[in-house]
């Protein structure tokens, strides 16, 4: 297998997939901190 | 009533994190990005997250929902629990699979966390496992390789009995003690106080190995190619045509189903400690979300990236197809190749460690709870019962160490082939038995957030649809293999495949008939375990 950089697309589905595991973990933390303390 | 009626979490974040430690083990850290590099890079995202939303999360949902229910009529148990919301005694007899599958997955799973343990405080304490930095890599491969062989006894059986006591015995045990403390003190005092603490320990220690792995560059600047982005783009670059391959799909709702522990019987074991007025909704969501940050953002990122920077493409492809392999044979030369490695070595197997303890302790209360509810035994009698049944199916694990046989042969009936069989019936049983508009409204008693209405129909035909569909896919490619060699295999091997057969069968008759003492009992102190009441809380 040939070594190939980091695509354009390949950082497209990074970015969006650690984002949105990211922002979804972070959402639901803080609902359930805001009603629970 | 057993001692399990009294038990309650502590506080809400406290259930979210135990849930979620149950979830969060070996798996998101070595085998979603063995899987993800192996099947299309970042085009895996694409049925990974579709498995995640039609089966991980709505499955959850049930098992979440199902638990709590079994609570408040006062029950703990798998058994009891899908009994009462399947409505008699077929369900009741399924539901002992909630008992086999954490109980027989703990007979390996301890095992191996105390190999994470050992490297762990080798790392810390004597600076890793003995590869020189100076060494040719081919030396250092092999030197972990004879290392892994030597802790696990992949070479032949009963190695731990040939070695006399070492320091392989010292981290079982002291793991294994260290599980049995914990699940002693109970749902509150044990396992929510580990898993408060661990869950962010976890946290911190997969940030610091992840910040060092990204600022690798290109470690030796005379092998140009190997280096972080490259890494980076190996895991990551996509490749749509392995979309169009069943197993890519295959595979990936495996990585959801295995990762989340649904169809596991833990979490319907852990939601049956709520009230009513607890939710589930949010916090089945929440307990998912963390297992996926923890697989995607830092499993997703460190474990084949750190293994291109250092020994290239070619090997780490060779690595990436066996979780043991990339965890054992290969990051131990990472480490010894980076600045720093005994500490940050240490950090990724103390990380791998807490993952694992967090998961282990959850296989063994859905066992406790059961014996305590069956036979209405105090939790010092349970407990003891758990130590004798874990460490008789320990010692045969240890003792059929040749060529992993024993270990294997479990994982794949019971880790596998039950996990899919046991999330099967409880999504029918959420979705029709139960009803899924009744079933949605007792989810939504509590609840702080509402499941969406599409999932009703989601719930009701396409999660049992999907489930079936890669469940008939999974077996037709790993079945034969494994009834040929049971039916018809020669040698030791498949005679320790035989005879873990058998130890399964004895758990299941041993099992079974707890049930039934349980199911007397239970029927006799006037409990309405066939559900035909609604709960009276």
């Amino acid at each position: 297998m040939t070594p190939a950089p980091l695509s354009a697309l390949g950082l497209a589905f990074m970015l969006v997939s650690v984002s949105a595991v990211t922002l979804l973990v972070t959402w639901c933390y803080a609902k359930v901190l805001s009603l629970h303390g | 009533m057993s001692e399990q009626t009294s038990q309650h979490w502590g506080t809400r974040i406290g259930v979210i994190l135990a849930v979620s430690g149950s979830a969060v083990g070996l798996g998101n850290f070595l085998r979603f990005p063995g899987n993800a590099a192996s099947h299309g890079g970042g085009a895996f995202m694409i049925p990974y997250f579709v498995a995640l939303v039609l089966l991980g999360i709505p499955i959850g949902w049930a098992e979440w929902t199902m638990g709590r229910y079994g609570g408040r009529k006062g029950f703990h148990s798998a058994p009891a629990i899908m009994g009462v919301f399947g409505k008699g005694r077929v369900a009741r007899y399924a539901g002992v699979l909630g008992v086999l599958v954490p109980l027989c997955v703990y007979f390996y799973y301890v095992i191996i966390e105390s190999w994470c343990a050992l490297y762990a405080w080798k790392y810390l304490t004597a600076g890793g496992i003995g590869i020189q930095s100076d060494w040719e890599t081919a030396r250092q491969a092999a030197w972990a390789k004879d290392h892994f062989n030597a802790i696990s006894g992949v070479g032949n059986d009963g190695f731990m009995f040939d070695y006399g006591f070492s320091d392989t015995s010292a981290a079982f045990l002291l793991v294994f003690a260290l599980n049995i403390v914990l699940i002693y003190r109970g749902i509150s005092g044990g396992i929510e106080r580990l898993c408060n603490l661990a869950m962010p320990v976890m946290a911190v220690c997969g940030l610091m190995v992840l910040v060092r792995v990204l600022t690798l560059g290109t470690p030796d600047p005379s092998l140009p190619d190997q280096n972080v982005v490259n890494g980076l783009g190996y895991m990551w670059n996509p490749n749509f045509e392995a979309l169009r391959s069943s197993k890519t799909w295959v595979a990936a709702a495996g990585q959801i189903f295995f990762s989340l522990s649904v169809g596991f019987g833990v979490i319907i074991n852990y939601a049956s400690y709520l009230s009513k007025k607890d939710d589930v909704v949010l916090s089945g969501l929440t307990s998912a979300a963390t297992n996926e940050f923890f697989e995607v953002a830092l499993g997703g990122m460190i474990t084949i990236t750190a293994a291109v920077a250092f020994l290239g493409v070619a090997a780490t492809s060779t690595a990436a197809g066996s979780s043991f392999n990339l965890g054992f044979n290969t990051l131990p030369v990472v480490f010894a190749h980076m600045p720093l490695g005994w500490l940050f070595g240490g950090l990724w197997f103390f990380m791998l460690f807490l993952a694992a303890i967090t998961s282990s302790i959850s296989m063994l209360q859905p066992a406790k709870a059961f014996l305590e509810e069956a036979l209405d035994i105090a939790p010092s009698a349970s407990t003891a019962l758990i130590v004798a049944i874990t460490a008789s199916g320990n010692l045969f694990v240890l003792y059929f160490s040749q060529g992993l046989v024993a270990l294997d042969t479990l994982d794949f009936w019971v880790g596998s082939v039950m996990i899919f069989l046991l999330a099967t019936i409880q999504i029918i049983l959420f979705g029709w038995v139960y009803g899924v508009d009744r079933a949605f409204d007792e989810a939504h008693t509590g609840a702080h957030i509402r499941i969406p209405s599409i999932y009703r129909p989601i719930i009701k035909y396409v999660s049992p649809a999907y489930l079936l569909v890669v469940f008939t896919a999974f077996c037709y490619e790993n079945l034969p293999g494994y009834i040929n060699t049971l039916l018809f295999g020669e040698g030791a091997a498949a005679g320790a495949a035989r005879l873990t057969w058998g130890l399964i069968a004895m758990v299941i008759l041993a099992l079974t008939t707890i049930t039934w003492i349980g199911e007397r009992r239970w029927r006799e102190a006037g409990l309405d375990l066939d559900g035909r009441l609604p709960p009276n809380d």
